[in-house]
């Protein structure tokens, strides 16, 4: 659902209104024998048949055609997309409305399209709100001129599109990732130093390396980029697991902890990304543990944002009720950003979840009661727990970039 | 809703300024002659027009917020004053309602930043048109009321479409207004209502029989002096002359020509004001035509009875008088006067009457009085049913009445037992022996009081001229001379020469007087009584029955059993009358001219509309099939025109073909690209003005693509470089526009045949998923079996 600003008046209805008024001077004209008023009960009844009858009058000999649609998308970021209108007949047109599949539950009007005559190509900023994917099919040209009390409806072929719309991301200064929980403490220090450990193979470039880990002699010996891998990266692996559990969440649209928690995800990994550690992607759908398998390469962080993109919150049991009975099918080392939307009772069993897979639990909180309400509170900031029990709670309306420093 | 939200104020204020100035308009059209100044329009149509400057210069400065809400809270607290004082001063509500809803609108839209300030201005609006609308007798107020519902439709539209540009996507997603739309709008809901308004009848009063839709009443104060009333006098009016009417009767001299008239004595009958005196003579006439147009009663009658004010029953010396009586004094309870034990008709005559200039104590109304509604406390009433109030009746007093009368032979019957003093009414002093003759041998063949009362009717309506001018000679006696001599008149002598004739032959008979009522406003439904609308006409009394209302006068209707409630049809007589009055009384005048241009035009427009209709009429049951076969017609005309412009195109380019300059290759291919784009329109698409060749080429489809060397060549012709003719573009080119024609003879029909045939494909289509739908929910409905 594209969310829109919510309009001060919207139980207001035109049609309501005339209704009454057409209904008051009717009485009034009737019962008190007033010829006037009966004329203009006549001329306000054709006043509504004229506003029925417009609308489709509008809708004739008009076309529309996508001159320019992107593919893809992130919430928040402005897109460029444009339309071809054609209107063939010399009938003015005032009122044209372009609707396009733009949510998950159906059209929503688009573009409003000026008085226009001849062909005209018009350009419009698209803001998505919403992260998902969308089928773009056929375009519905409508009208409601002048009044709004009737609408014309008139579907036209366009070419099938698929747009993809991507969740934000805010830049995360710092990942706590670790090998696995021996060496933690360790490679906190290390990483804090900005030391990287010992050397232990050299690997093919892959996109988001640094620069300084490129091994230059190798790579002019061997005649492509190779870059050094440390020992301390070898273990380490970051594991987003995610929880759709519908009723676990509280708050809805993109304030709410679904999308923030999503947010977050999508920070993380594209963090990651670009300090070349493996990410992976841990969910659960009707019953079945779903896994994107952990890896720096672009095309599986490509796979991790187009899932991120599509994953919608369904009835079924929370991340701490079905993680412990499926620990054979989960990986081993490395950290896990654990979502907790329960208490302290449900995180233990998440971190110990973590732990029995030799992993880091790296636990995200929100503060649910804040997320029901909406109570922002301003500059609250979001707290680390401890070094060795890595617990973040978020505030409602939280600035995420402040998540994990320590 | 949030009606306390604030909005952009600059893209309200026009519409709410320009709904003001409407409403204002519409209020000012019910302003009375008796106005004080401070509800008086032109004082409140500055303050509505001053809104606008007084509104900028008190937000101009530092603290302009707060300044305009002190100025409009001003503007509004005086209104409320001067309110108080209108209601101390008259007891009247009405001004003082308007002055308090003026005040309050004018107040807000000088305020005007929230939501909330708009739905004030509007619901003030909608009342001062309701209140309005039952107060005025103008027919301007129906165009302010039509501005003021598209400026209120247009206000109402904007919110719709602020709400529709909230929820759009993407952006910018404003809506340019453009006037044109607004203007669309209006003009196709006038051309639908305007049909419907003409030619539905109106609804008629919707209460029930025994409640009352009268006004409210004014009381007004009598003045100390009664108001001067000039002399007898009558009325007259209007219609030509009709000498084909008069009939050739052998025995009797014909109509002297009027010019060649002149005797000292008479008199020019000119229209006049129509108040009877105590008595009056037949051919007394007064000459002020400036006065006679005044509208002097607003009357909405549900049937079109004459106003009857006094009744003669004594005629001596040419000079209709009564019998002197002692009135009987009745006493009004709560302004109400209910008249018991009166026989009563089954019509049930209600009147509304407002005076709209000063008139004498008399009351009008139709006779058969049963219940009245006055402001006064007690009445004058005389044996004859006259009714006279204390005072002269002032203007802009509002009384009812409502009378029971019963139609006998197309004509009202008044039901009353025999009068006491029978022989008045029989009473022949100032008749002649040849009066006496003409009455006896008109009504020697009809048998029975009733038909030899409307045979003596019938042969004044026919055989007799309606005329304003009296002219008379010594050695007559005005009826003789209008009976024998001139056989024309105005009412009086019609009147008198029927009462007259009525009791030669012993039906006794009087002379009443008041005013007619016409065709009453189409627009506002208003019967506008004017002064010389004042007429005279005669109740004859049928034994066992009561008095029986005969009109004589041919200019003046029969009555009809049935009210007109079309507004074509009352169109028809108003216009008419007024034309007529108008060119009778201000001969020359612009407002005269223009009257009589509308009249000519709309009796135009009735024409047609008549053949139109009577043709539509004359097919019957056939129209359907009419219809049908003119719009098959029509395509097959529409069909052969576009299979006729083809052939002829096609004749032209073969032409051109054939005569190509094939010498001059230049030439040659210039010609032949003019040709291949006139082949090339109808069978795809129009080149638009800036496309080149070349550009056009890439817009079409790849069969009707214009071949790459050609366009070479016509580029080598058209820009001077290269060969036009390389490797015989010319020629190929050529078989290849022969070719096309021979592919796709007739473009333009088989696009318009392809274009229907798609549009009948969606109509089935549509058609097959309406009956889906109805199979389906048929379907679910048979599924439900409450009685299981």
């Amino acid at each position: 659902v594209i969310e829109s600003p919510r309009h001060p008046m919207p139980g207001m209805r035109v049609h309501w209104i005339l209704a009454a008024w057409i209904g008051i001077v009717a009485a009034v004209a009737l019962f008190r024998s007033v010829d006037l008023l009966w004329s203009l009960v006549i001329l306000l009844i054709f006043a509504c048949v004229a506003a029925a009858v417009l609308p489709q009058l509008q809708l004739l000999g008009v076309r529309v055609r996508r001159l320019q649609f992107p593919v893809s998308g992130v919430v928040g970021k402005s897109h460029r997309v444009g339309y071809e209108v054609e209107v063939a007949s010399r009938l003015p047109r005032y009122g044209l409305e372009i609707h396009e599949r733009l949510g998950d539950d159906g059209w929503s009007l688009a573009a409003f399209v000026p008085h226009s005559q001849g062909r005209q190509a018009l350009f419009f900023d698209w803001t998505p709100q919403r992260r998902g994917c969308w089928q773009l099919a056929d375009l519905r040209l409508e009208s409601r001129y002048p009044l709004g009390v009737a609408r014309g409806r008139r579907m036209l072929d366009a070419e099938a599109q698929e747009i993809v719309i991507y969740p934000d991301c805010v830049p995360l200064p710092w990942l706590p990732v670790h090998g696995d929980a021996r060496g933690l403490a360790e490679d906190t220090e290390a990483l804090q130093r900005g030391g990287r450990g010992e050397f232990f193979a050299l690997k093919p470039y892959q996109h988001g390396d640094e620069a300084r880990s490129v091994h230059w002699r190798a790579s002019a010996r061997l005649g492509e980029v190779v870059t050094r891998e440390h020992q301390r990266q070898e273990g380490r692996q970051l594991w987003v697991v995610l929880d759709l559990a519908a009723a676990a969440h509280a708050g809805a649209g993109p304030n709410g902890t679904c999308e923030q928690m999503i947010r977050i995800a999508h920070s993380a990994i594209v963090k990651a990304h670009s300090d070349g550690i493996p990410v992976g992607l841990l969910y659960r759908v009707a019953d079945a543990i779903q896994r994107v398998p952990a890896s720096a390469d672009r095309s599986t962080f490509q796979q991790l944002r187009d899932t991120l993109a599509r994953v919608q919150p369904h009835a079924q049991v929370p991340v701490h009720g079905w993680l412990p009975r499926f620990h054979e099918q989960l990986p081993v080392g490395g950290t896990w950003l654990l979502f907790n939307l329960a208490g302290e009772r449900q995180r233990a069993t998440l971190q110990a979840a973590a732990r029995q897979r030799s992993a880091i639990p790296l636990v995200v909180e929100f503060d649910l009661p804040g997320f029901t309400e909406r109570r922002e509170t301003a500059a609250q900031p979001i707290t680390l727990r401890s070094a060795n029990d890595l617990v973040s709670i978020v505030p409602y309306a939280a600035d995420v970039s402040g998540l994990f420093r320590p | 809703m949030k009606l306390l939200e604030a909005i952009d104020a600059a893209r309200y204020t026009p519409r709410l300024w320009w709904l003001m100035l409407a409403t204002g308009a519409a209020r000012f059209t019910t302003e009375r002659p008796g106005t004080q100044l401070i509800d008086s329009w032109p004082v409140w149509l500055v303050v509505l027009v001053a809104c606008v400057p007084v509104r900028s210069m008190a937000a101009r400065g530092p603290n302009g917020a707060a300044r305009t809400q002190h100025v409009a809270t001003g503007v509004v607290v005086l209104g409320v004053a001067l309110t108080v004082v209108r209601l101390l001063a008259s007891q009247d509500w009405r001004p003082a309602s308007f002055m308090l809803l003026l005040s309050v609108m004018a107040g807000t839209f000088i305020a005007t930043t929230q939501r909330l300030h708009v739905w004030v201005i509007l619901l003030t609006s909608w009342l001062l048109l309701l209140l309005s609308a039952t107060q005025t007798h103008s027919p301007w107020f129906l165009p302010c009321a039509a501005c003021c519902t598209f400026l209120t439709l247009s206000l109402l539209a904007m919110e719709q479409r602020n709400q529709r540009q909230a929820t759009a996507a993407l952006e910018p997603a404003v809506i340019t207004e453009h006037p044109g739309g607004g203007l669309m709008f209006a003009a196709l809901s006038l051309l639908l209502a305007i049909p419907v308004y003409l030619f539905v009848p109106k609804p008629g009063n919707w209460l029930p029989e025994n409640a009352t839709n009268a006004p409210e009443y004014r009381e007004t104060t009598a003045p100390a002096q009664p108001p001067s009333l000039p002399d007898p006098v009558p009325e007259p009016m209007l219609p030509e002359p009709e000498p084909q009417q008069l009939p050739a009767v052998e025995s009797e001299p014909p109509a002297a020509p009027v010019a060649e008239i002149s005797q000292p004595t008479s008199r020019i009958a000119r229209p006049e004001r129509g108040d009877y005196g105590e008595d009056f003579g037949i051919n007394d006439i007064e000459r002020r035509s400036t006065f006679a147009n005044s509208v002097m009663l607003y009357v909405r009658s549900s049937h079109a009875v004459n106003l009857r004010g006094r009744v003669y029953d004594r005629f001596a010396d040419n000079r209709w008088s009564r019998t002197p009586a002692e009135p009987q004094r009745l006493q009004l309870d709560a302004r109400s006067l209910l008249l018991v034990g009166q026989p009563a008709g089954p019509t049930r005559v209600t009147q509304a009457v407002e005076v709209s200039l000063d008139l004498d104590a008399t009351l009008l109304h139709a006779p058969g009085l049963q219940r009245l509604r006055f402001p006064a406390s007690s009445l004058l009433v005389h044996s004859d049913g006259v009714l006279v109030a204390d005072a002269p009746l002032r203007a802009d007093t509002l009384y009812s009445a409502e009378s029971r009368l019963a139609l006998r032979d197309g004509r009202y019957l008044l039901l009353e037992p025999a009068p006491l003093g029978f022989a008045v009414y029989l009473q022949l002093d100032g008749a002649s022996l040849r009066l006496r003759e003409l009455a006896n041998r008109l009504s020697e063949n009809a048998s029975g009081t009733v038909a030899k009362a409307l045979a003596l009717e019938q042969h004044l309506r026919t055989s007799y001229a309606y005329s304003y001018e009296t002219i008379a000679q010594q050695n007559y006696t005005p009826l003789d001379w209008f009976l024998f001599e001139s056989r024309r008149g105005h009412c009086e002598f019609f009147a008198s020469a029927l009462a007259m004739m009525l009791r030669a032959v012993g039906i006794p008979s009087r002379v009443a007087t008041g005013f007619t009522l016409g065709d009453p406003n189409p627009i506002t439904g208003f019967h506008e009584v004017r002064a010389l609308d004042g007429h005279a006409w005669v109740e004859a009394f049928i034994e066992g029955q009561g008095w029986l209302m005969l009109e004589p006068t041919p200019f003046y209707p029969l009555p009809q059993p049935e009210v007109e409630r079309r507004v074509a049809s009352q169109m028809d007589g108003y216009l008419e009358r007024l034309a007529y009055t108008r060119v009778q009384l201000d001969p020359g005048t612009l407002n005269t001219q223009l009257t009589v241009l509308t009249r000519n035009t709309w009796r135009s427009m009735r024409i047609a509309q008549r053949a139109v209709t009577n043709t539509l009429s004359a097919l019957g049951w056939m129209l359907p099939v009419a219809v049908i076969a003119s719009v098959i017609g029509l395509m097959a005309l529409y069909l052969l025109a576009l299979a006729a412009w083809d052939w002829l195109d096609n004749q032209q380019i073969r032409r051109a073909l054939a005569t190509l300059p094939v010498h001059d290759e230049r030439t040659a291919t210039l010609l032949l690209g003019a040709i291949l784009l006139k082949m090339t329109t109808p069978r795809s698409s129009a080149r638009r003005p800036d496309w080149t060749l070349r550009e056009y080429s890439l817009q079409l489809p790849p069969a009707a693509a214009i071949p790459e060397d050609f366009i070479e060549a016509f580029e080598a012709a058209r820009y001077g470089a290269g060969d036009c003719d390389a490797g015989g573009s010319i020629a190929k080119t050529t078989r290849l526009a022969l070719e096309r024609l021979r592919g796709d003879p007739l473009p333009r029909l088989y696009a318009t045949v392809t274009r229907l045939q798609r549009a009948a494909n969606r109509l089935l289509a549509q058609v097959e998923d309406a009956l889906k739908d109805i199979y389906s929910v048929a379907h679910r409905l048979a599924a439900i079996r409450p009685w299981k």
